[in-house]
């Protein structure tokens, strides 16, 4: 277990040590406190400024040569994840719990330990709701306190950072010892800027600015360092990486590809396969003849493609259906259909009016070649006070022509999934995002009234 | 790895979907297409000839 984990140089502290007072062994002190008489061990003397007796509560002072019992607390006991004294191996970096800390803000709590190897100082890893961030401290601070306010985002260390949430927290509850004179209700403003999995948030308080770095930590790696257990992520953490970002980049630049494709075979069809007129006439709405009028024989050559058939008729309040058929010779195939027509405008209230259309088509899918009859039978009737149409109606055959209708399916076809994997995407961003007063998912900006509240304090 | 075999189930639709439209597009299939494709035995030729 971490007990016996060398801690970089300082040694460790034996079972023993907490039964015996002053200087135990190099690196861990024990003393008597001064309130109740038990034993208080410091782990990291000469750099903790403040140690609680686990016994009394009391925050004893480490600053002078007599340990000063500062305040005693009622406080309840709250079972820490990470027990005071457990030691883990983070990353390479063997470190030890000193200090836990529970802080609130307008009721909602979170815990906070602090880790403590001679080497490299102290860290800090924050448990919210299941999730953990790993702090580390930044020398030189992103921003001004006053700019940290005023700012909606920075780039710091080539990574974009979105402002968050500001707040006041304080202190509830605290175990351990600290590098600070801390007190049960001590309160700071706080900054945060997010851009997973970092978090920058700025402290402060009324004597200093402390800027800290925050990384997302898999709780599972915190488990594994410290050899706890693990625990349970509710909700989605600020700075929590989104899961579905991968998922989202591989299936948009497939869906992409596949996108271009698609234009691509498209394109390719309509420009080595232009549409080419085969048969084009001008018949009559009243034939003098019974039956259908009779266009053709005509041939049809090439390759079995799909064939169009326009019609014009310069309709004016009148309508006008033509049942055609394209009758192949050889096989007595035929593909039927009616084109319908209809044109109407007028003046009413409003002025001019108009509706319908003078001219149609018909896609007729996959025509071999073959010798080839167009059978058309045109039929008006009494429109309003108009007679049925009598004039000329033009009709143009075309060959290769190009239905859109199978590009469009597929152009939807593969948008479909990307649209689902992008909606998981962004309900992620919705939700992690739902805690901050500068969420950009909500229209709603009552919040920001709230952020203006903080200004006069923290100006 | 979830995701990625979802990322390969999509790729694959992805090639059955180009591979349909080069498909439509050499036979000149129409989808949604207004002609009524007739047999011999409903086709109106017998009048015709």
């Amino acid at each position: 277990m971490t007990k016996d984990t060398d801690l970089n140089g300082m040694p460790n502290a034996a079972p023993g040590d907490a039964a015996r007072t002053g200087v135990a062994r190099p690196g861990v002190v024990t003393l008597r406190c001064p309130n109740c008489g038990g034993t208080v061990t410091v782990r990291a003397p000469g750099k903790s400024l403040a140690v609680v007796c686990q016994s009394c509560n009391s925050v004893l002072d480490l600053q002078g040569t007599d340990v000063a019992n500062i305040v005693k607390y009622e406080q309840p006991r709250i079972p820490p994840k990470i027990p005071i004294g457990t030691r883990g191996t983070f990353r390479g970096q063997v470190l030890e719990c000193i200090g836990f800390m529970v802080k609130e803000e307008e009721g909602y709590r979170w815990q906070e330990y602090l880790l403590f190897n001679p080497r490299i100082g102290f860290r800090w890893l924050v448990y919210d709701a299941g999730h953990w961030n790993f702090c580390t401290p930044i020398p030189a601070a992103p921003l001004s306190g006053g700019r940290a306010f005023a700012t909606d985002r920075f780039v710091f260390e080539g990574r974009q950072f979105q402002r968050y949430h500001i707040g006041k927290s304080s202190v509830a509850l605290v175990e351990g010892e600290f590098y600070w004179r801390v007190r049960i209700g001590d309160i700071a403003s706080g900054y945060d800027f997010v851009a997973p999995p970092f978090m920058l948030s700025m402290e402060k308080s009324e004597d200093e600015i402390i800027w800290t770095r925050l990384e997302y930590i898999e709780p599972e790696e915190i488990a594994a360092s410290f050899k706890i257990t693990t625990t349970i992520k509710h909700g989605v953490a600020a700075n929590q990486p989104n899961p579905y970002a991968a998922h989202k980049s591989r299936t948009l630049t497939i869906a992409f590809a596949a996108i271009v494709l698609a234009i691509v075979v498209q394109l390719f069809f309509v420009i080595a396969y232009p549409a080419k007129p085969v048969r084009s006439s001008v018949i009559s709405a009243a034939p003098t003849e019974p039956g259908p009028i009779t266009l053709g024989p005509f041939t049809i050559s090439g390759r079995t493609a799909a064939m169009e058939l326009k019609t014009y008729a310069p309709l004016n309040n009148a309508w006008l259906d033509v049942d055609a058929e394209l009758l192949n010779e050889d096989t007595e195939e035929s593909y039927e259909f009616t084109q319908s027509l209809e044109q109407y405008s007028g003046y009413d209230s409003d002025g001019y009016w108009h509706e319908g259309n003078s001219n149609t088509s018909s896609l007729i899918a996959a025509v071999p070649a073959g010798s080839y009859l167009l059978l058309l039978q045109p039929a008006s009737g009494q429109s309003g006070s108009n007679g049925p149409y009598t004039g000329p109606i033009t009709v143009a055959l075309y060959r290769n022509a190009h239905s859109v209708s199978a590009f469009l399916t597929v152009l939807a076809a593969l948008c479909i999934y990307p649209i689902l994997v992008f909606v998981r995407y962004r309900s992620f961003l919705k939700k992690q995002w739902e805690n901050s007063e500068f969420t950009p998912y909500l229209s709603g900006a009552s919040d920001d009234d709230s952020a203006d509240d903080d200004s006069g304090d923290d100006a | 790895m979830r995701s990625l075999f979802k990322d390969f189930l999509y790729g694959t639709v992805c090639v059955a979907a180009l591979g349909f439209l080069t498909w439509a597009n050499a036979t000149g299939y129409v989808l949604f297409g207004q002609a009524t494709k007739n047999t011999p035995h409903h086709s109106n030729a017998h009048y015709h000839k």
